[in-house]
């Protein structure tokens, strides 16, 4: 089968054409078991990750966005089988990643890397640096000599200094520890680096300096990213596409410009409406749909569209059947029974319904005050 | 103008340390009016959390803290630790990033508003406490809040608890709320929920507010005027438009180019290279000289003075004189 056809199947990928993925994703599954009592009996499971279909093209940065809770780092691991997935299927290349024996998937590993978000958490306290970067190469055989000489060349190329390898972890500050991450993660050239919020811990100062320097490799080594982060200006300016989650399904995948300018899901909006410019005159005219309630836990997800219970604009129809993601056209993918159009506000989509929302803007706000209890 | 709520005047703050003292907030000085949000900025690890911790003297006990603090008529930092008691939770209030830790976990949440409540006024009976905290928590937009005010901090989301938090600290109606990183554990649709709230409840109240955040977002969105800190120390003070539009020091200008845009209207990001330096053993002159695009021989002399640029404007920069020239030239 081929792509297109397959595309045709599932009704998600019409319109991307000829253009074959690197690591294509079907219906990605990620339960956990939930124990109580004394025997520690199965008493239920968490769906962190229910069905994702995506696809990550070659020199392509594919952003993941999502709150906490929305399963977006299980769906990183996951695919990387570094936690095992409950159903679904990866594809690198031509190869089964999730069929793969044992011993195929260390090989697959140098082209699969993953850069994790805590810089304190994921480097060895007890290796110095250069054991850090060079282990990759001596587990798949490199030489130590040789090995010692591409940890030198690593370290130069993420803005270290080669004699930096004889120090351990605690003498980095944060965003040189992230370096260090990245330079254990290109040590066997991969084709392909899942990116796990590696900026979310760093000040922004600091986070824009690794920013470019993700920037600079990607293109020096011609990788594929997928760059999963809460922070959806940062997503920004890194992605060429963005699929956003929510409570572990996809709601949306579009290009970078069509996701940020005319996004269709309702959820989307709201979260771009949510987010705070560095601008006080734009967050003066800015007018702020507050979504109400917080995000469900994915133990026990709402009927339907999982959204439903926090979308201004749902109808009857969404609490009872479950929306696909399907292409809207040019690539654009969006699972929601009722999309909003190209340039169509969730504001109008409101007005039209005849309902109400919260809505925040400058101008607003002192009328809208309650009155304090005395 | 009116006369300032809260006046710091040469405020410096010492940790003493096996290696030396780290000097966490320097030469501070500044006022919050009444009503008005003032925001602090800065990276972490720049002072600004300190500061607020030192003026409600909360701080630990190897801390060394000099000047003086004037809030509504009081001597904060020589009041008997009795008064300050009394101060704490009914004229000045806080509220912290983690609810959690900052909750008592075996008490209900509607019995420590009631706590915060009595501890301040004991006339006050138990049965109208209980009635009041359930007004708060409807206040700030807590669901059914006379279930929820019966319920422990673990039944409450994080949201739900930043709000409870807020309940608390505006219990006894402040005249000025220290909110220190309020929203930085939240998600960003929870974070506008609460901003919302804190908003509704300081415009209500007529409470100043003090908001310390990295996210100059945030700051935008909610502050009337900004202070920048860097090192220990105090950059650069001005309205909200002063220091987005106009800014006259090449740190603000440097963070804001550094941080990204959600609507993408930057192209690239310029990070500001290096790192912050050490607070043990700062570099002579300008703390941010090493990192600085304009920086030259006269900034590793004298650490420059704040320098007034405007109608409550002032900076702290070696070079102010020419930095709009030199701003002009690399632009």
């Amino acid at each position: 089968m081929t792509v297109s056809e397959q595309a045709l199947d599932t009704g998600a990928l019409d319109g991307i054409g000829a253009r074959e993925p690197i690591l294509k994703i079907r219906g990605l599954v990620k339960e956990f078991p939930i124990m109580a009592g004394v025997f520690r009996r199965q008493v239920g499971a968490v769906q962190a990750v229910s069905g994702v279909d995506l696809d990550l093209f070659a020199h392509e940065t594919l952003g993941v966005v999502g709150e906490s809770g929305c399963g977006k780092s299980t769906l990183g691991r996951s695919m990387l089988r570094l936690i095992e997935p409950t159903a679904g299927s990866v594809t690198f290349g031509t190869e089964d990643v999730i069929g793969a024996s044992k011993s195929r998937l260390r090989e697959l590993r140098r082209d699969l890397q993953m850069v994790f978000q805590d810089p304190y958490a994921s480097l060895n306290p007890r290796l110095p640096i250069r054991d850090i970067v060079g282990e990759p190469m001596v587990i798949h055989g490199v030489s130590k000599t040789e090995a010692r000489e591409r940890v030198g060349e690593l370290l130069k190329r993420v803005g270290l200094l080669p004699e930096h390898g004889n120090r351990y972890p605690h003498e980095f500050s944060g965003g040189q520890r992230q370096r260090i991450g990245i330079a254990r993660s290109l040590a066997l050239r991969p084709k392909v680096i899942v990116l796990d919020e590696p900026v979310s811990a760093l000040d922004v100062s600091i986070q824009a300096q690794v920013l470019n320097l993700l920037d600079e490799i990607q293109d020096e080594y011609e990788l594929s990213f997928i760059f999963i982060a809460h922070d959806l200006s940062v997503v920004r300016h890194t992605s060429d596409r963005v699929a956003v989650m929510y409570l572990g399904r996809i709601a949306e995948v579009a290009e970078k410009d069509v996701l940020y300018t005319s996004p269709a899901h309702p959820y989307t909006q709201s979260l771009l409406s949510a987010v705070p410019v560095a601008d006080p005159r734009r967050e003066r005219s800015r007018q702020r749909i507050i979504l109400q309630g917080d995000v469900p836990s994915p133990a026990n997800p709402p009927s339907g569209c999982r959204f439903h219970p926090r979308c201004p604009v749902a109808q009857d129809k969404c609490k009872t059947d479950t929306p696909e993601l399907q292409d809207i056209g040019g690539g654009h993918q969006v699972s929601c029974h009722f999309p909003l159009q190209t340039g169509e506000t969730l504001l109008e989509r409101l007005n039209e319904l005849g309902r109400e929302a919260v809505i925040s803007s400058k101008t607003s706000s002192d009328s809208s005050a309650s009155d304090l209890p005395s | 103008m009116n006369e300032p709520l809260l006046t710091v005047t040469n405020l410096n703050v010492g940790f003493g340390t096996k290696s030396g003292i780290v000097q966490a907030a320097t030469d501070i000085n500044f006022e919050i009016r009444p009503g008005e949000v003032l925001a602090v900025v800065g990276e972490s690890g720049s002072g600004k959390s300190v500061t607020a911790l030192a003026l409600m003297r909360l701080h630990p006990d190897n801390t060394i803290i000099t000047g003086d603090v004037q809030f509504n008529g009081l001597d904060l930092l020589n009041l008997n630790d009795r008064d300050m008691r009394a101060i704490r939770g009914s004229d000045v209030a806080m509220i912290f990033q983690d609810p959690m830790t900052a909750m008592n976990p075996v008490f209900s949440v509607g019995a420590q508003i009631v706590e915060t409540i009595r501890v301040h006024d004991s006339a006050v009976s138990k049965q109208d406490a209980w009635s009041r905290s359930v007004d708060l928590l409807q206040l700030v937009g807590v669901p059914e809040p006379k279930r929820r005010a019966s319920q422990y901090p673990h039944e409450y989301s994080g949201g739900m608890r930043q709000r409870a938090m807020i309940a608390m600290a505006i219990a006894n109606e402040p005249k000025l709320l220290i909110a220190d990183e309020p929203t930085t554990a939240l998600d960003v649709t929870v974070q506008a929920q609460v901003m919302e709230v804190l908003h509704e409840v300081q415009a209500e109240t007529g409470s100043a507010m003090m908001l310390i955040t990295h996210d100059l977002g945030l700051v935008a969105g909610s502050a009337d005027r900004v202070q920048v800190m860097y090192a220990s120390r105090l950059m650069e003070t001005g309205t909200i438009d002063q220091i987005f539009y106009e800014s006259r020091n090449p740190y603000t200008m440097a963070l804001l180019d550094s941080t990204p845009d959600v609507d993408g209207l930057k192209e690239n990001l310029e990070p500001i290279p290096g790192n912050p330096p050490s607070l043990l053993n700062p570099p002579s002159g300008c703390a941010f000289r090493p990192r600085c695009s304009f920086a030259a021989d006269v900034c590793a002399g004298e650490v420059p003075k704040r320098i007034p640029v405007g109608d409550d404007h002032d900076s702290r920069c070696a070079r102010i004189d020419e930095l709009a020239v030199l701003v002009g030239e690399t632009s």
